[in-house]
C-alpha cells in the first residue's frame, strides 16, 4: 500500500493546446475523404465499401469506449476511474460518424444508390432477370420491409440518438463532476447504467446487422451482434490505452496512471482476444457442422478461394499470436510493449473488419464470384483510414480540448489511484 | 460501520450506495478474524445429537426423495428406457431437460469462484464455497440423466475412449462426445477447484477438533496445511490460474452442451447465438439456485452478518443481469429466425409462442424476462420474501427454456405426417424430483459437516487483513476515516473493503 | 540455553496478534539474515511475500508446459482414433475435422493445466505432509484462527536459540515459544505395512481378470445380464410356433390365396414383365427363353404401350443409369465403371470375378429390350437384381438409355458422318484413385 495519496488539481489535468492538432487532424480527414472520393470516381461501389470499413472501425473504437465507461457505472467499478475520462472523451466521436453515416449511407440509400447495400436496388430485389443471377431471391424479398431506405435511415437516426445521448448524458456528468464534486453524479450515473447498457446492446446489434450483415442480404447469424461487439470492446481498449499513454506523456496523467491500470487493460484485452475468437468459432463451426446452403455460402467464399489467405490471416492474427503475447503479466505492465500490442489490437480489427466487407464488394454482382476476386487491398482503403481516422481524431480531441483528462471529481478517485492488482 | 452519517456532508443520503465509501463485507461492530472462525466452524462442530431441527427435517426429505430417485433409476434400468415419456419424434425428453437443467444450474459456482475472483469481486467470499459445492452436486445430478438415457447402462463406458475387443473408438466429430470431456473435465476440475480452496479452512477445523475422529478425518484432508506464508504463495498463485482455466471452462462446457443442439439442422435449435446464450442462462439459474439455498442457510445457521443483505443485493442484480442477456438471446433469435427468411426456422419459432406448447413458453419468458424485472427496485431486492420467489420462479422458467428448446423443436420438425406430442410418464416426474432427493441430501450433508464459508478467504477481504500502513493502531478503528470529500488535496487511500 | 540443547529444537516461534506485527518481525528477520524460517498466517497476507523475500513460483511455466501437452494429447487422441485407427465416414465431414476437434482439444488443455496446477502446487508445498512438529504446540493451533505465528527452524545456519527468543520478543510478538523437535516414533507399525501390501495385491485382481479375459477363449455362451433383451417375446416370421393353434405351425399366417397388394396387380405383362400381352411371364431369375415347361417366352421388342418414349424418358433413364448401373457398367456403357476399374486394379480377376458386361457389345445389343429390362430387373450371372430399387417405369427408362447408349456409341453401328470410331477404351486409360471411398 502507498501512502497518501496526491490527487492532482484540476491545473494538472487540463488537457490544454489540443486544438492545434483537432484542427490538422480535420483537414487531414477532409483531405483522405476527399482523395478517396477521387479514387472512388470511376467505382463507387469500392468506395463505399472502403469507407464503411474505415467508418466500423472507427464506430466501433467508440461504441467499445461507450460500453466501457457504462460498464463502470453498472458494476460501480473503483480501478477505472483514472482512465474513464479518456474513454468518456473517446466516446465523443459520436456526432463526426454521424456525419459520416449521413453522407456515405442515408443520403445514397434515400437516392436509391445501391453502392454498399445491393438490396437497396428494388431491380436486385424482385428481378428475375440476369442481373439476379437468373434466381428469384426469395430470401430477401421477403424482409423487404426491414431492409429498405427510409426503414434503415429512421433506424440509423435512432442508433446515433441513442449513442450520442448515452454518451452526452455519462460524458456530461462525469464532466460537471469535475467541478461540484458531488457524490450524487456517480449514483444517478450508475442507476442509469442498466438501462443505458440495455438500450446500448440493442443499438449496436441491429446496427451491426444493418451495417454489416445485410451487406448479404441472404445471410444472417443470430450471433453477429455478440461477433461485431467484442471485437468493439477489444479495440477500444486498445485505444483507450494508446490515448492514456500519450496523456500520460504529455502530463496530463502523469503520477496518476501506472502500470497497474495498464495491466487491467491488457487482462480485459487478452480476455476478449479469447471472447472474440469463442464467439468467432462458435459462429463458424455451428454453421460448419450444419452445412446448410444458405448459411455457409458467406463462409465458403471467405475460406475457399482467394480469400484462403486473408481468412487464414484472421485466424493467426487475431487469435493465436495475441493470445500467447497478452499472456504474461510482464507484457501487460510494460509500457512501451503494450503500446505495441495495442497497435496490433488495432491493426488485427481493421483486418477482421475487412474480412466482413471485402468479400461482399461483388457479391452478388453479374459474373463475379467473390471466392475469385480475392483481396485487392488499394490506395482507397488506406486514405479512407486516413479520411474517416482524421475526422475521429478530431471528434476525440476537440472533446477533450480544455477539459481536465482526469475524472477529478469522482468520489472513487483515490481508490483508483491507489489500486493495486494481486 | 456506522461511523460515516453521509448525511454530514450536506448532500443527499445515499444508504449503503454512498460511492465515496465501499460497504464492508462483514456486517458488524465487533467483528474480529476470531469471531468468523467461530461462526463458521460452529456449524460443523455441533454434536450430532443438538443438529439443527430444521435441518434434520429437511435432510429427512431430502433422503425420502433420493430414495424416490433409487427406486426409479432401479424401475428404469430393471424395465428399459420405455418407461419414460419420450416418444417418436420427441427422443429427448424429460432426461436431456433435466440434464441441461441441472449443468446450468452447476454454472454459478465456478462463476462465482473463478470469474468473480478474476473481476476482483470481494463479495464473492462469503458465498463461493457453497456455490461450489452446489457447482458440484449439481453436475452430479445432470451426470446422471445422460449416464442413465444412454439405455445400457452397463457399457457406460464405451462413451469413454477405451481400447476394446471390437477395435472400436467413439466419434469424435459428436457433440455428445463433446459433452462427456467438457461436463467431466468440469466436474473435476470443480472438485479440485473447492476442495484447495477448502484446505486452509479444513486445517481450521482440524485445529479446533475436539475428538479423535475429526481430528483424523479433518486432518488427513487437510494434508497437513500450517499456513506457511511460502505456501500461501504457491497457493495463491495456483488459485489464480486455477480462476484463470475455470473461467473459459465454464464458458465451454454450457457452450458445448448448446452445441448438441446447434449443431443440428433441426430448425430452432441451428441459431449461432446459442453458445453464449446458455451459457448467460446457466449463470442465470446458477444463481438463482444459489439464492434458493443461501436466503435459508444464513438464516438458520446464524450467518447473517457473513452473508449481509449487500451479497442477496448484489446477486439479485447478477440474477437481473443475465436474465436480461437470455431476455436479449430470445429477441434476436426471434428477429433473425424472420429476417433469415426462413420458412422453417421462422415457424419453429411462431409455434413456440403459439403453438400447443405455447404454455410452456409464455412460463418460460415470464419467470425468465418478466419477473426478474422487479429487481430493478432496491426494496425488492432487500426483501428476502421476494428473492426467494424470484429466485424459485427463476429456476422453474429456465426448467422451462429447456423444455420448450428441446421438446417445441423435436415435436414439430420438418416433416409435418411425423409431428407429435410429448407427455411425460410418472416416472419421469418422479426421477426429477429424486434429483432434487439427490442433490440436497449431498448439499446437506456440506452444510452440515464442511466450512460452509470460505473462512480464509473471508478474513483476506476484512479491513484487520489489510495493518494499519505502517501505524500503531491496527483493528477496525483506523478504516473509519473515509476520505473527505475529494477537493482536490492529500487523501488517504481507502482500504480496499469491497472492491466491486 | 545452551548450545547442546538446541539440538533437541525443531525452532523458536513467536507469535502475533496483526498483519503489521507480523510484516514487521518479518522484515527484520530477513535484514538480520535468516533463511530457515516461515511465517504462518490464517490467510494470505498481502505483500507479506516481499517482506519475506518470496521468489516467485515456477508453477504457472510448469502449467503452460502441461496445458499445451494437453492440447497435444486431445489432438493426438482424436486423430488417432477417428483419423487414423478406424475410419469411418460420418454427417459428411471428413475423418480429420479440425472444427470439430477443437472442443474436446480445449477441454484436456484445461483438464491437463487444471490438475497441474492442483498438484504442482502440492508438491512445490511438499504436501500432504502430515507430520509437522509444529502442529503438536497449542498455541500453533490459533494460527489458522486468528494469530500469526513465526517460526525460526534450528537448522538455520545463523540459528542460536537466546538470540532468536530476544530477536522475536524484540519484534513485539505476543508470545515466543520452543518448538521442540518431534521424537515420537515415525515408523508406521508393520501391520499397517502388511495390510498395504496385500490390498495393493488385490487391486491387482480385477485388473487380471479383465487382462485373461481379453486374451483367453472360451467355449461358454456369454453371460446375459438382462434376459428379456436377448430373448425376447416374440415371433419372427418364416419360423416355427408349436402351439398347436394353427395346423401349419407357422409363427405368421400366409395371405389369402390371390391376394393382391394395394397397387401391385400386374396385369400388364409388357410392361411388368417385358413379355408380349398374352405370353406367359418369365419367373423371376431365369432368363432362358424356355420355362420349365417349355413354353416359350414372347419377348417385347420395342416397348410397352404405357411407356412413351421421349426426351423426358431418356433424361429420366440416363439420371438412373447414371445412379444405378454407371458404376459397374461405366457411364459410358462399356463396362468401365469405378467399380470394374478397381476391381481390375486389385486383380480380382483371380478370385472368381466376373467383370460387368460391355453394353455396347453384340450380344447386349441383340438382346430385346423385354430382355433387358429383365435383366435389370432380376440381375443375370453375378449382376443383381434392381426390382426392389428401381421402379418399373425407371426401369424402362433405363433400358431406353441404354439403347441409346448403344445407339450413339455402338462402334460397329456408327453412322458414316460422325468420324472414325474412337478405339475401345482399356482399363489402363483410367487414372484410380486408390481410395475406396
Amino acid at each position: 500500500m502507498h501512502g497518501p495519496i496526491e490527487i492532482p488539481s484540476r491545473d494538472q489535468v487540463v488537457a490544454r493546446d489540443l486544438g492545434g492538432i483537432a484542427k490538422a487532424s480535420l483537414i487531414a480527414g477532409l483531405v483522405g475523404i476527399g482523395v478517396s472520393v477521387l479514387l472512388g470516381m470511376s467505382d463507387m461501389t469500392r468506395f463505399g465499401h472502403s469507407m464503411l470499413v474505415a467508418l466500423m472501425f472507427f464506430l466501433s473504437i467508440g461504441l467499445g469506449a461507450l460500453f466501457f465507461v457504462l460498464l463502470q457505472h453498472v458494476t460501480s467499478a473503483g480501478w477505472s476511474v483514472v482512465v474513464r475520462r479518456v474513454a468518456e472523451m473517446l466516446t465523443g466521436i459520436f456526432p463526426m460518424m454521424a456525419l459520416v453515416v449521413v453522407g456515405l449511407i442515408a443520403i445514397p440509400a434515400l437516392m436509391g444508390k445501391a453502392w454498399i447495400y445491393d438490396w437497396l436496388s428494388h431491380d436486385w430485389v424482385h428481378a428475375e432477370g440476369e442481373y439476379a443471377g437468373g434466381e428469384y431471391r426469395g430470401l430477401i424479398a421477403g424482409k423487404e420491409s426491414y431492409l429498405n431506405a427510409t426503414f434503415l435511415v429512421v433506424r440509423l437516426a435512432v442508433y446515433f440518438v441513442i449513442f450520442i445521448g448515452l454518451s452526452r448524458f455519462f460524458g456530461g456528468n462525469s464532466l460537471a463532476q469535475d467541478d461540484d464534486q458531488d457524490p450524487a453524479r456517480t449514483v444517478k450515473m450508475q442507476r442509469r447504467s442498466g438501462i443505458s447498457i440495455i438500450l446500448f446492446g440493442l443499438a449496436t446489434t441491429f446496427c451491426s446487422f444493418d451495417l454489416l450483415m445485410s451487406l448479404n442480404a441472404e445471410w444472417f447469424s443470430t450471433m453477429y451482434g455478440v461477433y461485431f461487439f467484442a471485437g468493439c470492446f477489444w479495440s477500444s481498449l486498445a485505444t483507450l490505452a494508446l490515448a492514456t499513454m500519450w496523456l500520460e506523456k504529455r502530463g496530463q496523467l502523469k503520477d496518476v496512471v501506472n502500470e497497474e491500470h495498464y495491466h487491467d487493460i491488457g487482462k480485459l484485452m487478452f480476455a476478449f482476444t479469447f471472447f472474440w475468437s469463442y464467439v468467432a468459432f462458435s459462429q463458424l463451426m455451428l454453421y460448419w457442422y450444419a452445412d446448410i446452403s444458405e448459411e455457409t455460402m458467406w463462409f465458403n467464399y471467405r475460406i475457399w478461394g482467394e480469400w484462403n489467405g486473408f481468412s487464414i490471416l484472421l485466424l493467426v492474427g487475431h487469435f493465436l499470436i495475441p493470445m500467447l503475447g497478452l499472456l504474461s503479466r510482464h507484457v501487460k505492465r510494460r509500457r512501451n510493449v503494450l503500446a505495441a500490442w495495442c497497435v496490433y489490437v488495432l491493426l488485427f480489427h481493421y483486418v477482421d473488419l475487412y474480412w466482413n466487407v471485402m468479400p461482399e464488394l461483388v457479391n452478388g454482382l453479374p459474373g463475379l464470384d467473390p471466392a475469385e476476386v480475392g483481396p485487392a487491398f488499394g490506395l482507397i482503403d488506406i486514405t479512407s483510414v486516413l479520411g474517416i481516422g482524421g475526422l475521429f481524431l478530431y471528434g476525440f480531441l476537440s472533446k477533450l480540448d480544455g477539459k481536465p483528462a482526469l475524472a477529478i471529481g469522482d468520489p472513487r478517485l483515490a481508490e483508483s489511484m491507489a489500486f493495486e492488482n494481486i | 460501520m456506522s461511523s460515516q452519517d453521509p448525511a454530514a456532508f450536506g448532500g443527499p443520503s445515499f444508504g449503503d450506495e454512498d460511492p465515496r465509501q465501499r460497504p464492508l463485507l462483514v456486517d458488524g461492530e465487533h467483528e474480529d478474524f476470531a469471531s468468523v472462525t467461530q461462526a463458521v466452524s460452529g456449524i460443523p462442530e455441533v454434536e450430532l445429537q443438538k443438529t439443527n431441527k430444521a435441518w434434520i427435517a429437511c435432510f429427512m426429505v431430502s433422503l425420502g426423495l433420493l430414495g424416490v430417485l433409487g427406486a426409479m433409476l432401479a424401475h428404469l434400468i430393471l424395465t428399459g428406457v420405455g418407461v419414460w415419456g419420450n416418444n417418436n419424434p420427441v427422443y429427448w425428453g424429460w432426461p436431456i431437460v433435466n440434464f441441461v437443467f441441472w449443468v446450468g444450474i452447476g454454472h454459478a459456482g465456478t462463476l462465482i469462484s473463478a470469474v468473480l475472483f478474476l473481476t476482483r469481486q470481494n463479495w464473492r467470499t462469503a458465498v463461493n464455497r457453497a456455490a461450489e459445492a452446489m457447482t458440484i452436486f449439481a453436475v452430479v445430478c445432470a451426470g446422471m440423466f445422460p449416464g442413465v438415457h444412454i439405455g445400457r447402462v452397463w457399457v457406460a463406458y464405451w462413451l469413454f475412449p477405451l481400447p476394446n475387443q471390437m477395435a472400436m473408438w467413439p466419434n469424435f466429430r459428436s457433440p455428445l462426445l463433446w459433452d462427456v470431456f467438457a461436463v467431466s473435465t468440469y466436474a473435476s476440475v470443480s472438485l479440485v477447484f473447492w476442495y484447495m480452496g477448502m484446505i486452509p479452512d479444513l486445517a481450521t477445523l482440524r485445529d479446533r477438533a475436539s475428538n479423535t475422529a475429526r481430528k483424523i478425518g479433518y486432518g488427513i484432508f487437510s494434508l497437513g496445511w500450517t499456513g506457511s506464508s511460502r505456501h500461501w504463495h504457491r497457493y495463491e498463485r495456483a488459485y489464480l490460474l486455477l480462476a484463470a482455466l475455470a473461467t473459459p471452462l465454464v464458458l465451454s462446457v454450457h457452450s458445448v452442451v448448446s452445441f448438441d443442439f446447434a449443431t443440428s439442422q433441426v430448425p430452432g435449435w441451428h441459431t449461432t447465438i446459442f453458445p453464449p446464450y446458455f451459457v448467460a442462462g446457466a449463470i442465470f439459474s446458477g444463481f438463482a439456485m444459489v439464492l434458493t439455498l443461501m436466503v435459508p442457510a444464513r438464516q438458520f445457521f446464524g450467518l447473517k452478518h457473513i452473508i449481509t443483505m449487500k451479497h442477496i443485493d448484489v446477486m439479485c442484480r447478477i440474477l437481473m443481469a443475465t436474465g436480461l442477456l437470455v431476455g436479449y438471446a430470445y429477441a434476436i433469435e426471434f428477429f433473425i429466425a424472420w429476417y433469415g427468411g426462413v420458412q422453417y426456422e421462422s415457424f419453429a419459432f411462431v409455434n413456440r409462442a403459439f403453438g400447443n406448447y405455447a404454455w410452456a413458453y409464455w412460463i418460460m419468458v415470464s419467470c425468465n424476462v418478466i419477473f426478474p424485472q422487479l429487481f430493478w427496485s432496491q426494496k425488492m431486492r432487500r426483501n428476502l420474501w421476494v428473492v426467494m420467489l424470484i429466485s424459485i420462479t427463476t429456476n422453474i422458467g429456465m426448467w422451462f427454456e429447456r423444455f420448450v428448446i428441446t421438446v417445441t423443436s423435436l415435436s414439430r420438425d420438418f416433416l409435418p405426417s411425423s409431428w407429435g406430442y410429448f407427455s411425460p410418464t410418472w416416472v419421469d416426474m418422479l426421477m426429477f424430483l429424486g434429483s432434487f432427493g439427490l442433490f440436497f441430501t449431498l448439499f446437506l450433508l456440506f452444510l452440515r459437516f464442511l466450512p460452509t464459508v470460505a473462512m480464509a478467504e473471508v478474513k483476506s477481504v476484512m479491513p484487520q487483513a489489510h495493518g494499519a500502513h505502517g501505524n500503531e493502531t491496527h483493528g477496525h478503528g483506523a478504516h473509519d476515516e473515509t476520505p473527505a470529500l475529494p477537493a482536490g488535496g492529500a487523501q488517504t487511500a481507502p482500504a480496499q473493503r469491497h472492491e466491486s | 540455553m545452551a548450545d547442546s540443547q538446541d539440538q533437541e529444537l525443531h525452532g523458536v516461534v513467536g507469535y502475533f496478534t496483526d498483519v503489521d506485527g507480523i510484516k514487521n518481525a518479518s522484515r527484520k528477520i530477513r535484514d538480520a539474515g535468516f533463511q530457515r524460517w516461515d511465517t504462518y498466517t490464517p490467510f494470505p497476507v498481502h505483500g507479506i511475500d516481499g517482506e519475506m523475500g518470496i521468489k516467485p513460483t515456477i508453477l504457472p511455466w510448469i502449467v503452460l508446459g502441461m496445458g499445451l501437452t494437453g492440447m497435444g494429447v486431445g489432438l493426438l487422441l482424436q486423430w488417432y482414433t477417428n483419423a487414423y485407427d478406424y475410419v469411418f465416414e460420418i454427417s459428411g465431414k471428413p475423418d480429420w475435422s479440425l472444427p470439430a476437434n477443437i472442443p474436446v482439444a480445449f477441454e484436456t488443455t484445461i483438464a491437463f493445466s487444471a490438475f497441474t496446477t492442483f498438484f504442482g502446487m502440492l508438491a512445490l508445498n511438499k504436501l500432504p505432509h502430515l507430520s509437522n512438529p509444529l502442529h503438536k504446540l497449542e498455541r500453533f493451533k490459533r494460527v489458522t484462527d486468528d494469530r500469526f505465528a513465526l517460526c525460526i527452524e534450528a537448522t538455520d545456519p545463523a540459528f542460536h536459540a537466546e538470540r532468536v527468543r530476544t530477536l522475536l520478543a524484540g519484534a513485539n510478538a505476543e508470545f515466543v515459544e520452543d518448538c521442540p523437535r518431534d521424537t515420537s516414533r515415525a515408523a508406521l507399525p508393520m501391520w499397517f505395512h502388511g495390510m498395504a501390501a496385500l490390498l495393493t495385491c488385490l487391486t491387482f485382481i480385477p485388473l487380471a481378470v479383465a487382462f485373461k479375459g481379453r486374451f483367453a477363449t472360451s467355449d461358454k455362451p456369454r453371460y446375459h445380464v438382462w434376459p428379456d433383451m436377448d430373448w425376447q417375446r416374440k415371433r419372427k416370421t418364416q419360423t416355427e410356433w408349436n402351439t398347436g393353434l394353427f395346423e401349419d405351425n407357422r409363427a405368421m399366417r400366409l395371405p389369402v390365396a390371390g391376394t393382391i397388394p394395394l397397387g401391385e396387380l400386374r396385369d400388364d405383362y409388357e410392361f411388368y414383365y417385358g413379355v408380349a400381352q398374352g405370353s406367359i411371364a418369365p419367373p423371376p431369375v431365369s432368363k432362358t427363353e424356355v420355362d420349365d415347361s417349355g413354353v416359350a417366352y414372347q419377348w417385347l421388342d420395342g416397348y410397352p404401350t404405357a411407356v412413351v418414349v421421349d426426351e423426358a424418358l431418356l433424361e429420366r433413364g440416363r439420371q438412373r443409369y447414371n445412379i444405378n448401373c454407371s458404376m459397374c457398367h461405366g457411364v459410358r456403357g462399356n463396362g468401365l465403371g469405378s467399380v470394374a476399374l478397381r476391381a481390375d486394379k486389385i486383380g480380382a480377376q483371380e478370385t472368381g470375378w466376373v467383370a460387368p458386361k460391355s453394353l455396347l457389345e453384340d450380344s447386349a445389343e441383340n438382346y430385346s429390350n423385354g430382355e433387358l429390362f429383365h435383366i435389370a430387373s432380376h440381375g443375370v450371372s453375378s449382376m443383381y437384381g434392381y426390382a426392389s430399387s428401381v421402379t418399373t417405369q425407371d426401369r424402362w427408362a433405363i433400358v431406353s438409355y441404354v439403347r441409346a447408349l448403344q445407339a450413339t456409341q455402338g462402334i460397329d453401328r456408327l453412322p458414316d458422318d460422325v468420324g472414325p470410331a474412337q478405339p475401345a477404351p482399356r482399363p489402363e486409360d483410367f487414372r484410380v484413385s486408390d481410395s475406396s471411398r
